[in-house]
């Protein structure tokens, strides 16, 4: 694997067209993402020919702790001299270790966990738990949802385009406008097991659930005995300037599943997490339920060192500052674009930039990348562009990405176009 | 100190089985671990090594489980190690969206090593989602609904993977189901025919029904099915989840019988028993699909910058140590071994069948598969019964396993089921 980087960079461009994917291959480069990233570190990425680029995508939200956290990195190597996956039919300490830490920092009285890899395999649980404990079918989800691409979190997601290839989907599923507590509550009948929803849509455009809704929600399942679930799977660790998001309406879910930053960008780890009442189904059905690699040895260890370096850092709280300081930048934009950048979305350093139209999102992802941000729209609305950046960001890297932002956006006003909203 | 330091440094190991214990009970869940201490099988695992795996009380075990077949390199394999600790020094995870070099390369190997035609690959983490790749290119290839699988197969248990596994306890209290699945007898090649509509997108199998009480599919009934599927434009699709890397003493299954499929699904020991991954590799006709749909199936985790070079770490050592034809050597080893002793023990053993290293012992009852286990144990084998057919105990140690260790394991099922009969022979005399 020799060669200079320019090579390197050739040949994997190559690679990844003949053997992954040719179209994604293009599609990137088109909106200038062609990158193949080499060294990372805190909110950086350099493509292995050298540029730097602040990472703003973060896989949605997977990198909480940043991009390479030595602390993490070390705890990984540590763990690597003992341990490897484990066997998941036998008793692990380390799972149970990472249950009670998880028990411990989730809201309320959450205290029951199931480990699985993926995000969309931690609501696939979630809402088989729905079912098999209240014996009831009825999913409602929320339009423009977004919960994973396995068959029971795809049938949960609020856009036709990522199902309708692979029709017929697990039935029983029913939608309704985000926010709207009349709607949710026309839609529950005696039938329905639970509702499930993000407290912060991601992919739908970074759309924060208002607390009064939430709260409704939490009486109206009460009253109905209907479960809820939370996916906070984008939301959770730290990204909104809280631990979890559903801390800022003070609501308690019966079940809450996250995934994404609980592997520190090392390792992959998801996890259900459920209140005791609901640890009824599993007593009479344990391994009814399973997953090879999920929660695994290592993985625990990770979540563990990750966990730790949240608390011990006060991310949540750094999140939210540096959230204040992006809002600060984004005002001024709003006021100097107001025919490119319509409003912006945020809770702590989860962010969304609703643009004037669908056409802006890709231009602006390829403007950025030419002044060293990566970032891009979110899959179910191209009109927002995403922001996610590291929650270990710092001042000055802030400051960076603003200015890019206003250089990417003076950029698209020169070649004009933009048409009014 | 860090909380990595703190569990490292507890050595005490009373204190740890007691606050796992209490862990697992108030967080995980009580009744696993009931049934555990039940079956004996209360072992938490501390230092891992080749084919052992030792207690934290320090007790050895040849680990026949494997988490059915993640350890084909064996346990803690220091050379896959200490190629995830190098890789650790350089890469994280990296963006899933951004162009990975190693996934290229990991594709690129796959490409090499799999059977015939297949090329592309999309990763993901874990088997179950690999094969709900393959139901959903399935149906977006073909345009297609109708999935025909087998009774007793197993594939997972999420969405699009449960409704193709061929037993109900897993499904019925998640009813409904996603729908379009339809099973069959394996093996049986009519039964196929007969199901096969117009609506038809594929078959999918494993090429040794794992769960399913290690049964291997024939070569002749596998060929049968490539004809079938090809002549009636139906995709064939492997799960080699459990069969794969040098499980059956091929490198995959399918190289018994050389039927190639358009699918073939691999998870478990691509992992090195380190890193999860799994992947849905499929010919270049089928990418047509991806191609025109390239981000309508995304994975955070999958195919992390990580996970492909301890794969390709983990290919190369396969590669480089001949594993598909130890695994062949020793899987015959263990079947003179065990064949011998149905012979000794024939009123307690109906069959042993399997696959290079993947071997199943049959007993004439479901009471003796969990006894089995529990008794294996203080012989110092880790083993357990398959999860669809409990008469069943299935042998899938590490392919790096010795003779030596081939013989320690045989000779603990014989002291095992000496005492079966012991116990049998006393019920009986009681009974009389």
């Amino acid at each position: 694997m020799t060669g200079s980087a320019e090579e390197i960079k050739k040949q994997a461009l190559a690679d990844f067209s003949k053997y992954v994917n040719p179209q994604k291959a293009r599609v990137l480069k088109n909106a200038g993402l062609d990158i193949i990233e080499g060294k990372r570190n805190g909110a950086c990425v350099w493509d292995i020919t050298g540029k730097r680029y602040i990472d703003c995508i973060t896989s949605a939200g997977s990198f909480n702790v940043g991009r390479r956290n030595p602390e993490i990195v070390s705890a990984l190597k540590k763990a690597l001299d003992e341990y490897d996956l484990g066997v998941f039919l036998l008793c692990s300490k380390q799972k149970a270790d990472l249950a009670k830490k998880l028990a411990g920092i989730a809201p309320g009285d959450l205290q029951y966990v199931m480990f699985g890899v993926g995000g969309g395999e931690a609501n696939d649980f979630a809402i088989k738990l729905a079912r098999g404990f209240m014996m009831k079918t009825e999913i409602i989800s929320t339009l423009k949802a977004y919960h994973g691409h396995t068959g029971f979190s795809l049938a949960a997601i609020g856009r036709d385009a990522y199902k309708k290839p692979f029709y017929p989907m697990v039935p029983g599923f029913k939608f309704v406008p985000f926010n709207d507590l009349k709607a949710a509550k026309g839609a529950m009948t005696d039938d329905t097991a639970a509702i499930i929803l993000e407290p912060v849509q991601g992919e739908g455009g970074i759309h924060p659930a208002t607390d009064e809704y939430l709260q409704g929600l939490r009486k109206l399942c009460d009253e109905r005995e209907i479960l809820m679930i939370f996916d906070e799977i984008q939301t959770g660790f730290g990204r909104t300037g809280k631990m979890f998001a559903c801390e800022y309406s003070g609501v308690v879910p019966d079940i809450m599943t996250v995934a994404k930053s609980l592997g520190g960008n090392l390792f992959p780890i998801s996890a259900t997490i459920y209140r005791e009442e609901l640890n009824d189904f599993l007593v009479t059905h344990p391994f009814v339920h399973l997953s090879t690699f999920g929660g695994s040895d290592l993985g625990c260890i990770v979540g563990m060192a990750v966990i730790d370096f949240l608390v011990n850092n006060r991310i949540p709280e750094h999140a939210a500052a540096m959230g204040e300081r992006f809002q600060k930048g984004f005002d001024v934009l709003l006021k100097k674009y107001p025919n490119l950048l319509l409003e912006v979305r945020r809770k702590g350093l989860m962010m969304g930039l609703q643009y004037t139209n669908d056409s802006i999102g890709p231009r602006m992802s390829y403007q950025l990348a030419q002044n060293g941000v990566m970032a891009i729209y979110t899959g179910n609305e191209p009109s927002v562009m995403r922001l996610m950046p590291v929650l270990v960001i710092q001042p000055d890297e802030v400051d960076f990405v603003i200015d890019a932002l206003d250089k990417s956006m003076a950029a698209i006003i020169q070649q004009g176009g933009i048409e009014k909203y | 100190m860090s909380v990595i330091d703190d569990i490292l440094s507890e050595k005490d190991p009373e204190k740890i089985r007691k606050e796992t214990e209490t862990n697992y009970r108030e967080y995980l869940n009580p009744f696993v671990l009931r049934m555990f201490k039940n079956a004996g099988l209360d072992i938490i695992e501390g230092r891992r090594e080749g084919a052992s795996v030792w207690d934290v009380t320090g007790d050895k075990y040849i680990d026949c489980v494997t988490g059915a077949g993640i350890f084909n390199v064996g346990r803690h394999n220091r050379e896959i190690t200490d190629a995830l600790k190098k890789a650790l020094d350089v890469y994280d995870m990296g963006g899933w969206i951004s162009i990975i070099r190693e996934r290229g390369l990991l594709a690129k190997k796959l490409a090499e090593i799999t059977p015939g035609n297949l090329k592309y690959s999309l990763f993901c983490c874990g088997g179950g989602e690999a094969v709900e790749v393959a139901v959903k290119l399935a149906r977006g290839h073909t345009g297609k609904t109708e999935i025909i699988c087998m009774e007793n197969g197993y594939h997972g248990v999420t969405g699009f993977a449960l409704p193709a596994t061929g037993r109900e306890v897993y499904k019925k209290p998640f009813a409904p189901l996603a729908p379009g699945y339809t099973h069959v007898t394996f093996n049986d090649i009519n039964a196929v025919k007969a199901a096969i509509t117009k609506d038809t997108a594929a078959v999918l199998l494993e090429p040794v029904q794992g769960e399913g009480g290690i049964r291997p599919a024939d070569d002749s009934y596998l060929s049968g099915l490539r004809k079938l599927c090809t002549d009636n434009e139906i995709l064939l699709i492997f799960d080699e989840v459990q069969t794969g890397f040098g499980r059956t003493g091929k490198m995959f299954c399918a190289e018994h019988s050389g039927v190639v499929p358009d699918i073939m699904v691999l998870a478990k020991s691509m992992s090195g028993g380190l890193y999860p991954i799994s992947c849905a590799v499929f010919t270049e006709e089928i990418s047509d699909f991806l191609i025109a749909h390239p981000f309508i199936i995304i994975n955070s985790f999958g195919g992390t910058s990580l996970a492909c070079l301890v794969a390709l770490a983990t290919i190369e050592f396969i590669e480089k140590n001949n594993l598909p034809e130890r695994a062949a050597k020793m899987g015959k080893r263990f079947m003179e071994g065990l064949s011998s002793l149905k012979i000794t023990y024939g009123e307690l053993v109906v069959d042993v069948r399997g696959k290079g290293l993947m071997l199943g012992i049959e007993f004439p009852e479901e009471s003796i598969g969990p006894r089995m286990a529990s008794l294996l144990k203080k012989n110092g084998v880790i083993s357990i019964y398959t999860f669809n057919n409990p008469r069943i105990i299935r042998i899938m140690p590490s392919l790096v396993i010795t003779e030596e260790e081939v013989d320690f394991v045989v000779e603990a099922f014989e002291k095992s089921l000496k005492e079966i009969r012991a116990q049998e022979s006393e019920r009986k005399s009681k009974k009389g």
